[in-house]
């Protein structure tokens, strides 16, 4: 099926991987302090307690890694989100699992939790997006429609929103309302190691979850009827990708607060080199979202403002004027 | 694949669409299910596909119910094409066409050679071989209706149900049509097509079942079904009568003012 892009599914998510691992890469070695890249990986490797290699195993290849799970995370989960729902406009958020795992954070940065616990952050994000999750498929399973479940996770969404700017409103020093608002403004700055072992067992269980939908996905370009006569179970389908969405996408958020548009434009980016086909979208579109994630990382230490810009705001910023390009571009194609 | 339906009723809103139909679907024969706006024509391939489940009655599959045959196997056995046939991204014909093969291919399978055959006899038979390079989304009706055609024929399953796939076809297209899912049923399919246009059907099928008011109201040979009586009661028309080239045909050829006609049709 090489007719259906130029270039073959396999040497382009090896190219992808490629670009990837390279801008971790590259991440590991950009930085506020000069940093010799390979004598720290040669000490770090033979075990030399340096600096520089504590430096890069603390420091740098957390916070390099961390971009790639969660680009990937996202922009896995907005190739399955926009494949189920057949809507290029769907995104990894869509059901409510982003900002119930931001609520999450705040009540446990409002309850001063984190100052105790450097994991409560992110353990508390989790339980955000697994509450969202449970809400989802309680509703599905009183047999909720899938546009009822859009809207069930519009109302979610706009819950925990608003349940997040009660906390900034009741916030009991204006400090504390700026460290939530940062916070949710997304970075991958001074993550540890203890984190990326936290998000490592949901993040791959949540991408498994999704990647097994590949097949259904396909079928799911010729309706919910088509698909389920060609022998697939829609009603499992919803179960593996709301439970995906909200282990990959709810651990993301957990560990870096909101990163927008990656989920969003990854997919669009990798359609027309997929043939449009939503099942082999999936890996190329994880793969995107971790260059896009990456990149947009390493951009915001190679910037000179200070304080450092947030991950989440460089994501936004590049990312809406480019989707509004994007789609003017497809448009054209299509007409 | 031998479908029967035994006692079958359907509800939908709170309103009874069918109640006890008792069918069989056969391999190697084209049968035209036929009826009035409403009369639950959709809602039985629906059934006979195990895409809905019947208020009351079941289906079987070579007497066996759809659990017991088990999802896939089922898929294998029944290619359902839905009206109107919709999609959603924009594929090229050919990969569309493949999606047909999905039931055959295990969880990791990759495609095989007699996937690529199956794929490239039906783009044969649906006379689409031409457009396997092309955009779904740029395709015009017709052609587009012989991609999708050919994506139910892909399955190869001996059973084929269509819902109206010749109602939005020119006159051309719709006899072309017609004479494919004939064919495909001459071949040892059994084809059963959701129909509209009484001509084509009492044309072209071996059977033609029609519903109305809520059952079957006749079912057997085309001339058997479409008498005049028959036509005034289910539809509330007068048809005219001819023949061309020793085969008779019919046309509707006005409403008759009838308060049953008026109910069923403006429902």
């Amino acid at each position: 099926m090489s007719r259906d892009s130029r270039i073959p599914y396999a040497a382009l998510a090896a190219g992808l991987t490629g670009l990837a691992l390279a801008l971790c890469a590259v991440s590991a070695a950009v930085g506020y302090v000069p940093f010799d890249l390979g004598a720290a990986l040669s000490d770090w490797l033979a075990g030399r307690p340096t600096l520089a290699a504590l430096v890069l195993a603390e420091l740098r290849l957390p916070r390099a890694l961390l971009g790639l799970l969660v680009g990937f995370s996202l922009g896995l989960t907005g190739a399955a989100m926009q494949g189920w729902l057949r809507n290029p406009l769907a995104e990894p958020g869509l059901v409510g699992v982003s900002s119930a795992a931001a609520l999450g954070a705040v009540i446990v940065f409002y309850s001063g939790l984190s100052a105790a616990l450097s994991l409560a952050l992110p353990l508390g994000g989790m339980a955000g997006a697994a509450t969202a999750a449970i809400l989802l498929n309680l509703m599905a399973a009183r047999g909720a429609g899938t546009t009822a479940l859009v809207i069930g996770g519009i109302a979610i969404n706009s819950l925990a929103g608003s349940l997040t700017a009660l906390a900034l409103n009741l916030a009991p020093n204006p400090y504390a309302a700026l460290k939530i608002v940062f916070w949710l403004m997304g970075s991958l700055a001074d993550r540890g190691t203890d984190q990326l072992w936290l998000v490592l067992p949901p993040m791959l269980a949540g991408w498994a979850l999704c990647l097994s939908g590949a097949r259904a996905l396909d079928a799911l370009t010729l309706g919910e009827d088509a698909a389920r006569s060609l022998g697939f179970d829609l009603t499992g389908l919803r179960v593996r990708l709301i439970a995906g969405a909200a282990l990959a996408v709810g651990s993301a958020v957990s560990v870096t607060g909101a990163v927008g548009f990656v989920g969003l434009v990854a997919p669009h980016l990798m359609r027309p080199l997929a043939g449009a086909r939503p099942g082999r979208l999936l890996l190329l579109a994880g793969l995107a979202g971790a260059c896009l994630t990456l990149a947009a990382d390493i951009a915001v230490r190679l910037l000179p403002t200070r304080p450092e810009l947030k991950l989440g705001v460089v994501t936004a910023l590049i990312g809406a004027p480019f989707l509004i390009v994007l789609i003017a571009r497809l448009r054209r194609e299509e007409a | 694949m031998r479908i029967e339906t035994h006692g079958l009723s359907a509800t939908a809103g709170g309103r009874t669409i069918l109640t006890d139909v008792n069918l069989a679907i056969r391999p190697g024969a084209f049968t035209g299910l036929i009826g009035p706006n409403g009369a639950g024509k959709t809602t039985l391939l629906r059934l006979l596909a195990g895409l809905a489940e019947p208020a009351a009655g079941r289906v079987t599959y070579d007497g066996r119910s759809a659990a017991q045959v088990g999802r896939r196997a089922l898929a294998r056995g029944i290619a359902y094409l839905p009206q109107s046939g919709p999609v959603h991204w924009p594929l090229r014909a050919e990969a569309l066409v493949m999606l047909g093969r999905l039931p055959h291919r295990g969880p990791l399978g990759g495609i095989t050679a007699a996937d690529r055959a199956a794929v490239e006899r039906a783009l044969s038979i649906a006379d689409a071989a031409h457009l396997r390079g092309r955009i779904v989304g740029t395709l015009s009706g017709g052609e587009r209706m012989r991609v999708l055609l050919a994506r139910a024929l892909a399955t190869e399953a001996p059973i084929l149900l269509a819902d109206e796939p010749v109602a939005a076809l020119d006159p051309g297209h719709q006899l072309a049509c017609m004479a494919l899912l004939r064919d495909t049923a001459r071949q040892g399919s059994g084809v059963v097509a959701v129909l509209h246009d009484l001509t084509l059907a009492s044309r072209f099928c071996d059977r033609l079942i029609l519903l109305s008011e809520g059952g079957v109201r006749a079912d057997g040979p085309p001339g058997r079904v479409l008498t005049d009586d028959t036509l005034r009661a289910a539809y509330g028309i007068a048809v005219h009568r001819g023949e061309a080239g020793g085969e008779p045909f019919l046309l509707p050829w006005h409403a008759l003012p009838s308060p049953n006609s008026v109910t069923e049709t403006t429902r």
